[in-house]
């Protein structure tokens, strides 16, 4: 009798979270799973059976459904896969953390930083009330420059970046106080 | 290749002037090494220069020599004049090649570089001041009866330029007076946007190019972004080489080109190709250089621009004359005449070219950063690659995004654009965000496959596909997803090439010893 291998990962991309399940038949992979984009909305994902032929930098993954030449690598953040020039992300998350309804985004209430780069212009503080749209501060990368914009209305609680500071990707440039409106509640 | 048709034999009919022994080129990335490429080619010894962040950068090692010249900021490095001008000197190099952006079009480095007794491969200072100026540049197509888009004068004042912007009305693009790429462009529909459009604006183009002079010139659309290739000698010899259409810009900046034009038939080649050589001989132009124009619909166009130096997407030009551009700029800078006229210079099938950038088409095409895990080009008939990166390698945000182009030529257009398809959807590249999945639907896109591409097109496709629903993930891709091989450095892959080379070993092969004599 054969043993069975079988793993689970959870990944995430973006707002979707895949939990899936890795079962290694003799010769071929089983994927099964589900795709998670809100806490109510779970999707399966079309099970999955196919054999696997390594022809770096690809590997050949042939089903009865098709074939996909697929490139993949890990780092210690995530893991990078392509197809056809199809790029995507996935953050490997501990299984049963990464739901996106246990991780609230909420609504916008921190600015962060959308690349590494340096600020060129801080267009609020502390207290002000701003504008969807309205312009909180300037960042400038590679030559261009980035306008960061409010996406509804809020007060500015605070402001933890300088005109002439460099700063990381993601990091926390402004926080921002939204108003709740009745009927969003 | 089996498209470049490089002229030789005619080598003996010219007088034979000193060719270069060594050449510098202060540039980086993949422009540094596809003049390293022709310098070679020429026999030419090569000298890099890089900054602390480039230390490990390919153009750095493709040089027979290289120097550092500075911290990773461009102003100390890429821009420093004088630390370009040491390398050259203590390396011994008799010319330097700017490359594009940086200081290509500095009239001062031309001239500096002059003094110092080197030779500068470019048009002279003169001629980049009369061309290189949007604002000058226009009063002289005028005045030489070429049309020219209405716009403004340059001012350095934003109170003026916008009194004068307002004047002209709206909409209007900002543009800066000096230098290009995109730099300092804004579109502006509203005066209410004007004042802080202009203010941003100039920032960005005072950080660019140290002068933060405007102008504004009236929207045309839909138009196409043409532009003619023209090639100087010192000897008053000006030839054009065909056009090239770049109307697929974001940020506008160009991301697709082609050569020739859809939308240029041989008539209107040959009227753009006079105005442009007009222009240059009016200003006693040498070397490589681009007249760029906006082609409306009803076929009239309008000068914009001249850019003073080679271009970032001058492969697909070499691709349908057959020549090598760089090897005629070396050439023209060496005071040779040129070896060919109008006459000889056919264009023959096409060529695209896609640009691949570090940046998020999903996120305004947000530059990023990230290091390269895995690459891989395809290597197909009639695919060109010049890439300026390497696996390992950082790239980070103190430069210009592009990490490489991807060139495809073909003997008719749609033959041209499935190459580069195949071309694109067979490369690799992991570890950073980039926009090859953009660029190949792009080149998927309808109005790319029909040709009919203004300098809205990217825009209005980036709308249309927002509201379509993103395909779902084939399972395949998490299937490789989770499968995939951990990601090593170059040093544990070194290792482990040992390990793998020793375990080779006969002795490791034999396995454990058996006495056969055992009774």
């Amino acid at each position: 009798m054969k043993t069975r291998e079988k793993k689970t990962f959870t990944l995430r991309s973006g707002e979707a979270v895949y939990e899936l399940q890795l079962e290694k038949l003799s010769s071929r992979y089983r994927l099964t799973g589900v795709r998670r984009s809100k806490p109510t909305d779970t999707k399966p994902i079309p099970p999955l059976e196919a054999e696997i032929r390594r022809q770096p930098p690809y590997r050949i993954i042939r089903a009865p459904e098709g074939a996909w030449r697929c490139a993949a690598i890990r780092d210690d953040k995530g893991v990078w896969v392509s197809h056809e020039g199809r790029t995507e992300f996935f953050e490997f998350v501990k299984p049963g953390t990464g739901v996106a309804a246990e991780k609230p985004i909420r609504a916008e209430s921190e600015i962060r930083a959308p690349m590494t780069g340096k600020i060129v212009a801080v267009r609020v503080h502390p207290g002000q009330h701003v504008q969807p749209g309205e312009i909180l501060a300037v960042m400038e990368a590679m030559k261009m420059e980035h306008q960061l914009e409010a996406s509804q209305p809020a007060m500015v609680e605070q402001v933890s970046c300088s005109e002439g500071q460099l700063v990381d990707f993601g990091q926390v440039l402004i926080r921002l106080k939204p108003f709740v409106t009745e009927e969003a509640r | 290749m089996g498209s470049e048709r490089f002229c030789v034999g005619a080598r003996a009919k010219v007088k034979s002037t000193k060719m270069f022994k060594k050449v510098l080129v202060a540039n980086r990335g993949e422009i540094a090494l596809r003049i390293f490429r022709t310098l070679k080619d020429l026999g030419i010894k090569t000298v890099a220069v890089y900054s602390e962040a480039d230390a490990n950068a390919p153009h750095v090692w493709a040089a027979d020599e290289a120097f550092l010249i500075g911290a990773p900021p461009p102003r100390e490095s890429y821009l420093n004049i004088a630390k370009i001008l040491e390398a050259a000197r203590k390396s011994d190099a008799e010319a330097i090649h700017p490359g594009y952006g940086f200081l290509s079009e500095n009239p001062e480095f031309a001239e500096a570089v002059q003094r110092a007794g080197l030779v500068f491969v470019g048009p002279p200072p003169q001629a980049m001041r009369a061309l290189g100026d949007k604002a000058e540049a226009r009063a002289r197509a005028q005045k030489i009866g070429v049309p020219v888009v209405p716009g403004t004068g340059a001012y350095d004042s934003v109170e003026e330029l916008q009194a004068e912007a307002k004047r002209l009305g709206m909409p209007l693009l900002l543009k800066a007076a000096a230098g290009g790429g995109g730099k300092g462009m804004r579109r502006v529909a509203d005066v209410s946007e004007l004042m802080e459009a202009i203010v941003s604006a100039q920032r960005e183009v005072q950080a660019a190019f140290g002068d933060g002079r405007m102008i504004a010139e009236k929207w045309i659309e839909p138009a196409r972004h043409i532009e003619i290739q023209i090639m100087g000698d010192r000897h008053g010899n000006v030839v054009a080489l065909g056009e090239r259409e770049c109307s697929l810009q974001r940020r506008h900046q160009k991301i697709i080109e082609e050569a020739p034009s859809t939308a240029v038939r041989q008539e209107l080649r040959q009227q753009l190709q006079e105005a442009a050589c007009k222009l240059a001989q009016a200003v006693h132009y040498t070397n490589a250089g681009t007249v760029e124009f906006l082609l409306a619909p009803d076929g009239s166009f309008y000068f914009l621009e001249v850019n003073a130096r080679l271009q970032v997407e001058h492969p697909i030009t070499e691709l349908v004359t057959g020549l090598d551009l760089v090897k005629l700029q070396i050439e023209s800078a060496a005071g040779e005449k040129l070896r060919i006229n109008q006459e000889a210079i056919t264009l023959r099938g096409h060529a695209i070219e896609a640009r691949l950038y570090a940046e998020d088409p999903k996120r305004q095409f947000l530059p990023a950063s990230g290091k390269i895990l895995k690459l891989h080009w395809p290597a197909l008939p009639g695919l060109r690659i010049d890439s300026g990166i390497c696996e390992d390698q950082t790239i980070d945000t103190h430069y210009d995004p592009l990490l490489a182009k991807c060139i495809a030529w073909a003997p008719d257009r749609e033959q041209a654009r499935r190459r580069l398809l195949a071309g694109l959807r067979e490369t690799v590249l992991l570890g950073l965000v980039n926009n090859l999945g953009h660029l190949i639907e792009l080149l998927e896109s309808r109005p790319f496959g029909q040709g009919t591409t203004f300098t809205g097109t990217v825009e209005t496709l980036a709308m249309e596909w927002a509201s379509k629903s993103e395909e779902p993930l084939p399972p395949a891709l998490l299937l490789a997803a989770v499968l995939a091989d951990e990601h090593k450095n170059e040093k544990e892959r070194r290792d482990e090439r040992v390990a793998s080379d020793r375990s080779c070993s006969p002795w490791a092969r034999l396995g454990r010893w058996r006495n056969l004599e055992q009774p």
